[in-house]
């Protein structure tokens, strides 16, 4: 039995950790951005560290597929991104909280 | 069936041709509007006792069925007749967007043609949410003040009440062995289950639309808005009392005689509430809000006191849509030379408005419920009924009636009493709209007097239903 | 086919005047007004002259098994041609008296609906029809005595009068229901049948109905405890007052009894009961009239007390006599208020006696014709009519059962206050000197109806006579076999011709001194004045509270309640609401914080 952190799950909520924190203290889009990509790396690390353990090739699959949606996000919130900055002359994130209640 | 389908459409058709040409002219759009009306009430008098079937969803046992019997006939007929005086009243002033208020007057007639004959739950439904949403934008885009008050509060109440009313459908459909809509095998069927429980959602999507006391409080604002959205106001509310007399009672036999009498106290505390009410408001509009909800009172007592007394009730719903709808058009005559509605801020109109005067006062005595007109034919019969099933309850339902004579005489005291103040530019009523409301009149009085060929034919569709 | 033209030639005029009133010349308007009420009295009369027996004629089936008809039998025929012929002559009377005043389509538009209401109510063969006719007649009082709208005092005696006896009329309705649901029809032969059949005398059913009823006839008969509308309703035009305040609407109330009379006599209670409110209302109103300033309010509180010798009539079960009183009174109380009103046209509407005087010698006409109905109304022994009528209640009062010596007592008194205070109006108006000038002359129009009043004030009285005095008994003849038999004591207390001479002497010594007394009078204001202050008890005791209650709910509190339910569900969303700042990163954190609770429940659990 390796300890912990030799664990790649360790490895895997350890820099999902990261990402998750780098999205609750960062402002800017763009960071923002990163931590949610560093999330989504993280899990499908974890996905394909757990296929390998059960010998499941489902867990690869899912991989790919979080591959697939990171790259179509990443279109679409650099779209946004685009039009976001365009609108309020800034990456702040805060600039836009109409939807406050 | 060919008549049925037309009835609903043509007005939805003829409003949206309306609306096509209305950035040309505004006279043609008028009278676009005031021919489909005519036509649809030709085309009601043909459609009488025609019942029509299409397939609509024949997995879920939901289907086109439509029917124009005796009861759907006289409300058919009703909110064609007060739309089109209504329309025909209005002053040719131009308003802005009147296309669009044509549309939305026309949409909110079709559902309410369709409520009053669907024959099935599911499609009964899709018409009672089709003439709410175009009304909530009458009141929103062509009210007066406060009406997005008064919108908000319209639909809040009668939509969230028609979503319960959606699971009460439901609740029935699975009830009843989960293969039908169909309101005549419905009334065949055994409900297994609560039958109380089921019928919760029916009853108050009802009460609310009726307005039924604990509920009224959306209308008052509602009434003081716009003439003629008010008087579709007045139609729409009778698709309550309509809910509750063809669907309630039949379908849920044994709810109702459990819930019965504790609806009839309801009502009469209703009866008695609104007369109160109505006799310290200063605002004349309110004055007939809150008769209006009054008399509604009664019309709830009577519709859970059998057969005879339902029968007044239809003939109740008539002459109160006539009789409060000629009043709310007086009272706007009456605004738009005073500029104000309160009370005590004007007097002695009489002096120079005659006519609206005396055309006041007949609708005030029918209002109050003197014999010869004809909401006393309605209010007695609804009477006999409720002293038949309660004794105590009818004695307090007549002081009751006697009690509207109150407000109702402080409203013509106040109004057209003593010598002349607070006028401005005090215009009578031009001949166009005297010929208009003779026709309410004539109504009314033939009513009162002669009213056996109205309870034949309302009584004709008793006929089809178990005591 | 004449039967219905008799309430239906009216309400023709009526419907004629309603619509193009406003566009014809003055004298048009007056005839089409005239003609009317006219014909509808040669129809009545041929009726009469025709008459064979009792026939039902129906029109049409009007709400269920009630049919629109009407019924001809010796009571109703008597009630059409007395309502008829006395409503034409104060018509033409007021031809003259309403020659300056505006809305003359709207006045005679008033008092042909008015007539038309008034027969149908007679006329009725079911209680509906008879309550159509009822409410009718209330109508058009509540018109025409708010008549002068600009007034707003009238309007507010306008609608006094309405809602007072439309309170009454709640008995009306009740009784009508308790019948309709117990005995199964509103037809009143049916219905007193089928009571007579069902009901043992003193049942409670009956009892409960008659009471009922005669809770409404209270109402609209301005009688006890309902009475306060009345002085008030003189704020009218004084033809309206003298046809509908004294002449016809306010004997309904009478007609209604008599004509329920089987009812009645099921219940010995409520005969007891019109009796007492009949001597109460009798003394009252002549104690009211009494300190009245106001000639017009003199001649309503007599009307009052002289509806109450009918009500004690008819609690006496002496029916023929209070139909008999009704007859006589409708003539010389309609001559009484017509020379009033000569009085107002000539001196603009002045009826404070205190103001007035000396108008014997101004206005002879009004002087002469108002003594023949002041003299009928104080019923001077022999001659007058209301002499044999009273004579016929007070000796049926006293010989019958249900009547007794107290009732006759309270009569007597009733005779001696009515010349008292009948004089009195007499001294102050006609007498001493002339203090308000007389600027029109009446014209033949109004002298013509005063003299045929005035002569069939006095003739009508030789229609029954007591036995002692010619014995001439028509009335009786006519009646007989209309009502249920007076029962009467088998031994009489005192002999007839004994109660006649007291009759006579109480009413000579009243008016000899209501001659004398009122010589050098000042303007009272006393308790009575004010009508005993039954205004402001039920001032007190129910308009108060009624409005206080209705002011109290003004703003609708049901609504409110559930409006605050609303208002409730609002500020706790506003509260919630705060959570939602509108930032990313703030939304972030929730959901991990919440994630790191749910998941440290679900591994710690």
């Amino acid at each position: 039995m390796t300890s912990v952190i030799e664990s790649p799950l360790f490895l895997a909520s350890s820099i999902f950790t990261i990402g998750l924190l780098g999205f609750m203290v960062r402002r800017n889009l763009i960071f923002l951005f990163l931590a949610v990509e560093i999330m989504m790396l993280a899990s499908a690390y974890a996905f394909v560290t757990l296929s390998n353990q059960f010998s499941d090739v489902d867990g690869q699959l899912m991989f790919l597929m979080i591959l697939a949606v990171a790259a179509a996000e990443l279109c679409v919130g650099l779209a946004i991104m685009m039009r976001f900055e365009e609108r309020n002359k800034s990456l702040n994130a805060d600039a836009a909280d109409h939807l406050k209640g | 069936m060919i008549y049925l389908a037309t009835l609903i459409l043509l007005p939805i058709l003829g409003g949206l041709f309306a609306y096509a040409i209305s950035g040309r002219s505004a006279a043609w759009t008028r009278l676009i509007t005031l021919a489909v009306l005519s036509a649809n009430i030709v085309v009601t008098f043909c459609a009488f006792g025609i019942e029509g079937y299409w397939d609509w969803i024949p997995s879920l046992g939901a289907s086109f069925h439509l029917s124009l019997d005796g009861l759907s006939f006289v409300l058919v007929l009703l909110a064609n007749v007060v739309t089109l005086v209504g329309v025909a009243n209005i002053s040719e002033h131009s308003r802005k967007r009147e296309g669009l208020y044509y549309l939305l007057l026309l949409i909110t007639l079709s559902g309410i043609i369709g409520v009053f004959m669907a024959f099935d739950l599911l499609l009964f439904f899709v018409f009672w949410e089709v003439m709410l949403v175009p009304l909530y934008f009458l009141i929103l885009i062509f009210g007066e003040e406060q009406r997005q008050k008064a919108a908000t509060r319209f639909l809040l109440l009668t939509q969230g009440s028609g979503l319960l009313l959606l699971v009460s459908i439901i609740g029935l459909y699975v009830a009843t062995g989960g293969d039908t809509f169909d309101y005549t095998l419905l009334l065949k069927r055994a409900i297994i289950g609560d039958e109380v429980l089921i019928s919760l959602g029916f009853l108050l999507a009802f009460l609310v639309k009726l307005p039924a006391l604990p509920f009224h409080f959306w209308m008052p604002s509602v009434f003081t808005n716009s003439p003629v959205s008010a008087l579709m106001t007045g139609i729409l509310i009778k698709t309550g009392a309509y809910g509750l007399i063809r669907f309630y009672v039949p379908l849920f036999p044994q709810a109702s005689k459990e819930l019965g009498p504790s609806m009839m106290i309801l009502g009469i505390v209703g009866l008695i509430y609104g007369a109160l009410v109505a006799y310290s408001q200063r605002d004349i509009k309110k004055i007939l809000a809150y008769s209006t909800i009054s008399h509604v009172g009664l019309i709830l007592a009577g519709i859970f006191s059998g057969h005879l007394a339902t029968t007044g009730v239809v003939i109740l719903l008539v002459t109160q849509a006539i009789g409060t709808g000629a009043l709310l058009m007086l009272c706007n005559h009456v605004y738009a030379s005073t500029r104000t509605r309160e009370l005590g801020r004007f007097s002695g109109l009489y002096h120079s408005m005659p006519k609206a005067g005396t055309i006041a006062l007949i609708f005030a005595m029918a209002s109050i419920g003197l014999p010869g007109l004809g909401n006393f034919v309605g209010e007695w019969l609804v009477l006999v009924g409720v002293f038949a099933k309660d004794p105590v309850l009818g004695v307090i339902a007549a002081i009751g009636i006697v009690m509207s004579a109150l407000y109702m005489l402080r409203f013509m005291h106040g109004i057209f009493f003593g010598e002349q103040t607070g006028v401005t530019a005090p215009v009578d009523l031009s001949s166009k709209s005297v010929l208009l409301y003779s026709v309410f009149i004539l109504i009314v009085v033939g009513i009162g007097l002669y009213p056996s060929p109205l309870i034949d034919v309302i009584v004709s569709w008793h006929l089809g239903t178990p005591a | 086919m004449l039967l219905g033209a008799i309430p239906l030639l009216p309400f023709v005029t009526f419907v004629v005047l309603l619509l193009v009133g406003a566009r014809l010349p003055r004298y048009a308007i007056s005839f089409i007004g005239v003609f009317g009420i006219a014909c509808s009295a040669i129809c009545a009369l041929i009726c009469a002259s025709t008459y064979t027996g009792v026939q039902t004629q129906i029109y049409w089936a009007w709400i269920g098994n009630i049919n629109f008809a009407f019924y001809l039998d010796p009571l109703s025929l008597f009630m059409t041609c007395m309502i008829s012929f006395v409503a034409t002559w104060i018509a033409v009377f007021s031809v003259r008296f309403m020659d300056e005043e505006d809305g003359t389509a709207r006045f005679f538009g008033s008092m042909n609906l008015f007539v038309a209401s008034m027969l149908v109510l007679v006329l009725a063969d079911n209680l509906l029809l008879l309550l159509l006719g009822w409410e009718g007649v209330g109508l058009c009082s509540y018109l025409l005595i708010g008549f002068w709208y600009k007034n707003k005092a009238a309007g507010r005696a306008a609608t006094k009068a309405f809602i007072t006896t439309r309170i009454g009329d709640v008995g009306l309705l009740v009784a009508m229901l308790f019948a309709l649901v117990l005995l199964g029809t509103l037809n009143i032969q049916d219905l007193l049948g089928q009571a007579a059949i069902n009901w043992k005398p003193g049942s409670m059913e009956a009892t409960i109905i008659a009471l009922c009823i005669l809770f409404a006839a209270t109402g609209k008969s301005a009688q006890l405890p309902l009475q306060t509308w009345l002085p008030d309703a003189m704020l009218g035009p004084t033809p309206v007052s003298a046809l509908i305040h004294a002449a016809t609407m306010v004997t309904a109330g009478v007609y209604l009894i008599a004509r329920l009379s089987g009812l009645f006599a099921l219940s010995p209670i409520a005969q007891t009961m019109v009796l007492a409110v009949g001597a109460a209302t009798l003394l009252i109103a002549g104690l009211c009239a009494l300190a009245q300033n106001d000639l017009k309010r003199v001649l309503a509180y007599s009307t009052m007390s002289q509806i109450g010798y009918m009500f004690l009539a008819l609690g006496a079960g002496a029916y023929s006599a209070a139909m008999f009183h009704l007859l006589t009174h409708a003539f010389f109380k309609a001559l009484l208020f017509l020379s009033a009103g000569v009085i107002g046209y000539c001196a603009h509407h002045e009826y404070d006696m205190f103001k007035l005087g000396g108008l014997k010698k101004l206005l002879p006409l009004a002087y002469y014709s108002f003594l023949v109905g002041a003299l009928c109304l104080c019923a001077l022994p022999l001659v007058t009519s209301g002499f044999y009528s009273k004579e016929f209640i007070l000796s049926g009062v006293l010989f019958s059962i249900d009547g007794g010596v107290f009732a006759w007592m309270s009569g007597l008194l009733g005779a001696f206050v009515t010349g008292l205070y009948t004089f009195r109006a007499i001294t102050l108006t006609f007498f001493g000197e002339a203090k308000t000038p007389v600027v029109h002359k009446p014209g033949p129009l109004m002298a013509i109806p005063l003299g045929v009043l005035a002569l069939f004030s006095i003739v009508l009285g030789f229609l029954q006579t007591p036995e002692d005095l010619f014995h001439i008994h028509k009335i009786a003849d006519w009646f007989a076999g209309s009502f249920p038999d007076v029962r009467l004591h088998s031994t009489l207390i005192l002999p007839e011709w004994s109660t006649l001479l007291i009759a006579s002497a109480v009413s000579m010594i009243g008016i000899a001194v209501g001659l004398l007394a009122y010589k050098k009078s000042r303007p009272v204001d006393s308790v009575f004045t004010r009508g005993l202050g039954f205004d402001d008890l039920y001032g007190l005791a129910v308009v108060v509270p009624y409005s206080f209650l209705s002011r109290l709910l003004r703003r609708d509190i049901f609504g409110e309640m559930a409006l605050s339910f609303a208002r409730t569900v609002y500020s706790m969303a506003a509260f919630l609401g705060r959570v939602q700042t509108g930032r990313l990163t703030d939304y972030a954190s929730l959901i991990t914080f919440s994630l790191v609770v749910i998941l440290a429940f679900l591994v710690l659990r």
